[in-house]
């Protein structure tokens, strides 16, 4: 971890999750850490957690949407501490619904956060480290970011438009070897997300399994910003995931259609809600969102304990085999039934 | 095609196309340290004595130059033919011709237009005693004359500098000549790069020395403009003679042949018959010519830098950084890979520090200011010493530095040549991707804005 003790890093959508998550790692790894959200009130929470960790913070409030504002937290982070080493866009919001049946603001709202919200940050950070010579910049997508999801279709649009812009912006800085461009694509993970996400569908949502500590999604950030790799995915989950979608990419989409709606919602019906797209939710925020019974044991030490438990990986390792086989048999019951329907 | 070998490679013409040329082609100029087996000898030879550093620094201009029985026979059309295969060949919204200017170089290749320089210099062997320009002039006569009768379509301005020029005098003669028309290797060339519409940008320095006229097109020039004055090269003066005492001359002050009349001064001054031949041929194709006027080579030197940075501005590049050049010592690819603004001083004298230090003077100040500074080894009348230098530096909020020279050893730091492409990537960390051409209209956007803040008219 020596290119993080102290170096400077901005992390948006600091105030929970793994936002919240990856300010802290930073603070532990000894960095200064420049800290984004629009609740001042969870991000003092956050800095007062930074600070007891021995890192200097600067808490800088602001809405991503806003381009001139996300331009003046790389100002005053440059002009604080003189440098910009790692800048993470994190900010993001959900909305959880049907594509015809979402307010279309609240959809236009989910893109405005998490892709332009993306694009401000880069827009605001990169001339700053094209000035250095240097510089790491992580942009949170998700494993939605290579996988269709049905009924989260605008964060699913979102997290495919934050790889695309990371590979183009990787693209634009090839000219600066110092500078580095990194995606991460974690798997479902243990956040507030779930409840303070907008929601059109009717019912409670909650993540799909194994969930995954944002600790652990914290851990492969500041790993990234040590050593930058192009693409880091979080959670084995998600390369078992990407690699059955690569194998049987039809089977895969009508499995995902099917799998989402039973899997990512509880029995619970709830009302019509925009959740926090618009306003900060309520509370000071924190990591986790509850979602996993073994959070709390999770450790930066070792990212690999952040997951909910090993068994729950074998569970899945299991299900994806029995799914991958059936998924081959259905194509080819289906092939058959097709040739028999066409005869 | 190869630069034509009777053109000299340590001149402003010949090195400041060739750093266009680079920069047009998105490449760093690598200077006298390319071939890369020359690199290392010409960075240690700082360690050697200063006797024999001269040597070398002769050696060197001695090795550039041509017999004087050549002259006459000398194949101009071969300059145009090898700037069309320097430049990429493709067509350009503008083309520039006319006067060195190490500023206006900067101002091309933000533009990413090509220059045809309107002089180029032949150094031409001879041998006589720097402090003796007479015999200098009567020696290369002879040629001089062969010259222009062979080629009506120019004109020559015999130079010699004893001050500037103290070391390089001993073995060659400087034969600059001056196109009067364009000729048809620059023309081809224009009409090869240059389509219909397309503008005719003149670089016209109406700088200006006192000569001796010898023939018809044919003039002498002692002297030149660095850090003696004019007067002090015809008059003499009390620098000029502790510095002829400092070199062990035999006379305290220089005899020059008789002046008789004002020419355009022979490195950079613009000769105008040219521009009659410029809008004749910009007539017959349907060019539009504008044409940058200024009186002293160093006036265009705030203009373009403050143009830099208003333009980097526009760019959200913080456009604190100064990279000051010299003479030939100029490389517009790292200075626009750093995101640097950069100013051009003529030589390294004492106007030209003047100049610097006036402008750092009058603008917002600089974080950073680099230095980049010509050699040409003599400790000549109106050098300055390195507190001057470093007193110029001092102007910077940040880091004020040189790329590359030891100030100790100026003006007799040749290893700087073989350093200062590698100094600036070395220590300037920044980097940004060569920009999309300024458009002349954002040019003319600036200068209307700018009317009278500088010494340059603009005519269209």
């Amino acid at each position: 971890m020596a290119r993080v003790k102290n170096s400077v890093v901005v992390v948006t959508g600091a105030s929970s999750g793994i936002g919240r998550a990856t300010a802290l790692a930073f603070a532990d790894a000894g960095g200064t850490v420049v800290i984004t959200a629009r609740s001042e009130h969870a991000l003092e929470e956050v800095a007062q957690q930074c600070r007891e960790r021995g890192a200097d913070v600067l808490v800088l409030p602001a809405d991503v949407t806003d381009a001139a504002a996300v331009e003046q937290i790389a100002r005053e982070t440059a002009g604080r501490f003189g440098r910009i080493d790692t800048w993470v866009n994190n900010a993001g919001v959900t909305l959880f619904g049907r594509i015809e049946e979402a307010p279309v603001r609240s959809w236009h709202r989910v893109i405005e956060t998490n892709v332009f919200g993306t694009y401000h940050g880069l827009r605001a950070v990169i001339p700053w480290m094209r000035e250095q010579g240097s510089g790491v910049i992580v942009n949170v997508s998700s494993v939605v970011g290579k996988l269709p999801t049905p009924l989260v279709s605008s964060y699913t649009a979102s997290k495919y438009a934050v790889r695309a812009l990371s590979d183009c912006a990787r693209q634009e800085l090839l000219d600066v070897p110092g500078i580095a461009v990194c995606t991460v694509l974690p798997g479902p993970i243990d956040t507030p997300l779930f409840d303070h996400g907008a929601n059109y569908s009717g019912w409670r949502p909650k993540p799909l399994k194994p969930v995954i500590a944002a600790e652990r999604v914290a851990a492969t950030i500041v790993s990234c910003a040590a050593k930058p790799q192009d693409e880091a995915f979080v959670g084995a989950s998600s390369g078992m995931v990407l690699g059955f979608r690569r194998a049987a990419p039809g089977f895969a989409a009508r499995a995902a259609a099917a799998q989402v709606p039973k899997d990512h919602f509880t029995a619970e019906p709830v009302g019509g809600s925009d959740g926090n797209l618009f306003q900060p939710a309520d509370s000071t925020g924190s990591i986790s969102g509850g979602w996993t019974r073994s959070s709390k044991k999770t450790s930066l030490d070792d990212p690999k304990t952040a997951s909910e438990s090993g068994s729950e990986r074998s569970r899945l390792r299991r299900g994806m085999a029995v799914a991958a086989l059936v998924s081959a048999a259905g194509a080819g019951l289906g092939g058959a039934i097709r040739a028999r329907a066409n005869r | 095609m190869s630069q034509p070998s009777f053109m000299a490679g340590f001149d402003s013409a010949s090195g400041m196309a060739n750093a266009l040329a680079h920069y047009l082609r998105g490449e760093p100029f690598e200077t006298i340290g390319n071939p890369p087996v020359l690199r290392g000898p010409a960075q240690s030879i700082r360690r050697f004595s200063r006797k024999t550093r001269e040597k070398a620094f002769i050696a060197a201009g001695a090795a550039e130059t041509i017999s004087p029985r050549r002259v006459h026979r000398l194949d101009l059309g071969a300059v145009g033919d090898w700037l069309a295969d320097e430049y990429p060949d493709t067509t350009y919204p503008a083309v520039a011709i006319g006067s060195s200017n190490g500023a206006l170089n900067h101002l091309y290749a933000a533009m990413g237009i090509p220059w045809l320089p309107q002089t180029i210099l032949v150094p031409v062997r001879q041998k006589v005693h720097p402090d003796d320009p007479k015999e200098a002039l009567r020696r290369g006569e002879r040629y001089g004359r062969r010259l222009v009768e062979a080629h009506p379509g120019i004109q020559l301005h015999h130079m010699h500098d004893p001050n500037q020029d103290r070391l390089m005098v001993r073995a060659l003669t400087y034969f600059r000549i001056k196109r009067r028309v364009l000729g048809q290797d620059y023309e081809q060339l224009l009409r090869d790069r240059l389509p219909p519409g397309g503008t005719i940008i003149v670089a016209d320095c109406r700088r200006t020395w006192t000569t001796t006229q010898v023939a018809e097109r044919f003039v002498f020039q002692h002297g030149a403009p660095g850090g003696a004055t004019e007067s002090e090269y015809h008059h003499g003066s009390a620098r000029v003679a502790e510095y002829l005492r400092r070199y062990d001359s035999p006379v305290r002050r220089w005899e020059g042949p008789e002046l008789d009349g004002q020419s355009p001064e022979a490195e950079w001054g613009f000769e105008p018959s040219l521009l009659d031949d410029i809008q004749r041929f910009a007539d017959e194709h349907g060019h539009r010519v504008v044409r940058l006027s200024f009186d002293d080579p160093e006036d265009a030197s705030p203009l373009v830098a403050d143009l830099h940075r208003w333009w980097y501005r526009r760019r959200r590049i913080p456009s604190n950084r100064l990279i000051v050049s010299s003479f030939a010592v100029t490389e517009p690819y790292w200075t626009a890979r750093t995101g640097s603004v950069p100013f051009w001083m003529k030589f390294n004298t004492e106007p030209s520090l003047a100049s610097l230090d006036e402008y750092l003077r009058a603008v917002d100040p600089y974080d950073e200011i680099y230095l980049m500074l010509f050699q040409h080894g003599v400790e000549a009348v109106g050098v300055p010493g390195k507190e001057q230098w470093e007193a110029v530096l001092g102007h910077a909020r940040r880091t004020g530095n040189t790329l590359g020279v030891d100030l100790d050893e100026f003006p007799l730091d040749f290893s700087h040549f073989a350093r200062y492409d590698q100094a600036i990537p070395q220590q300037i960390p920044s980097r940004y991707p060569l920009p999309a051409p300024l458009q002349l209209s954002e040019l003319e956007e600036f200068l209307a804005g700018h009317k009278d803040d500088y010494p340059v008219e603009y005519h269209h």
